[in-house]
């Protein structure tokens, strides 16, 4: 049985996560892994335009972003056709949504990305490995991208704010 | 005399504190610069020789675990992978394995 390999990406660390996805492919297929990319992302709320009408509920806003995420992940997976890759979007809150799937998933190593730039991605990055050091049985590997790479996400989150003219389009990276 | 003594223990308390906290430092360091030697002794014999591998490690201090390093160039992250399973062997517990990725590493 191939081991398992457990990549999670929290929310902000989807540009560190894109750098790092080379790295990544070249350890699972050195190990001869197969890989679940686990994307967790705070429930999103329904997006509303400037008069407060709901244009989109939340499962709307959770398929969208289910969606590109999988897509996201399909098209840098898709280079390294040798490692099978599968991806999983849990919504709640990310580190605990994190500990469930590494419980759920049982993996040999747990790869968790963070970019370098800023205290509160170090401490965010911290507080999750903790929490996924509890895993037995369960390497812990840190994937750190460089500082220019840490901005962009996934999915663009919602724009509810008042003053907003009209909600923004989610745009894959 | 009770008196002469506190006073030399309370005078002498911060320079014998910062000796026995630097030798403290020292000997973790030590014990990085050891796991060094093996982690990159390992990743030399991976690769018969040396590579665009770069190994560094960390001692862990109070509030985080010793770093392990691992950094290659933009488009060299292969290297990666076929150091990685014997680096990961090498790691003590207490450790953790970080790698760099992308440009600019």
């Amino acid at each position: 049985m191939s081991p398992r390999l457990l990549a999670v990406i929290t929310p902000g660390d989807e540009a560190a996560a894109l750098a790092g996805f080379a790295g990544l492919m070249s350890i699972a297929r050195a190990a001869g892994a197969e890989v679940r990319v686990a994307y967790v992302h705070d429930l999103p709320e329904p997006r509303v335009d400037r008069h407060d009408r709901i244009v989109a509920d939340t499962d709307t806003e959770m398929a969208r972003i289910e969606a590109t995420a999988t897509h996201t992940v399909v098209t840098a997976a898709r280079v390294f056709d040798d490692v099978p890759v599968e991806t999983v979007v849990r919504f709640g809150a990310p580190r605990r949504e994190a500990a469930l799937e590494a419980e759920v998933y049982a993996p040999q190593i747990v790869v968790v990305f963070s970019a370098v730039a800023g205290r509160l991605n170090r401490f965010r990055a911290w507080a999750l490995r903790r929490r996924l050091a509890r895993q037995p049985d369960a390497r812990l590997l840190l994937m750190e991208a460089p500082r220019a790479t840490a901005t962009t996400p996934i999915a663009t989150p919602r724009t509810a704010t008042p003053g907003a003219e009209r909600p923004s389009v989610g745009r894959a990276v | 005399m009770v008196s002469d003594l506190a006073g030399l223990v309370i005078s002498m308390a911060p320079v014998v504190g910062l000796l026995v906290w630097r030798g403290h430092m020292d000997r973790r360091q030590h014990i990085a610069d050891v796991i060094h030697a093996d982690v990159h002794a390992e990743a030399r014999r991976v690769f018969r020789g040396e590579s665009l591998l770069t190994v560094k490690v960390e001692p862990p201090t109070v509030w985080r675990p010793g770093h392990v390093r691992l950094t290659t160039p933009s488009g060299y992250e292969p290297l990666t992978g076929r150091a990685f399973q014997t680096v990961l062997e090498r790691v003590p517990v207490g450790y953790e394995v970080v790698i760099h990725c992308g440009g600019n590493s």
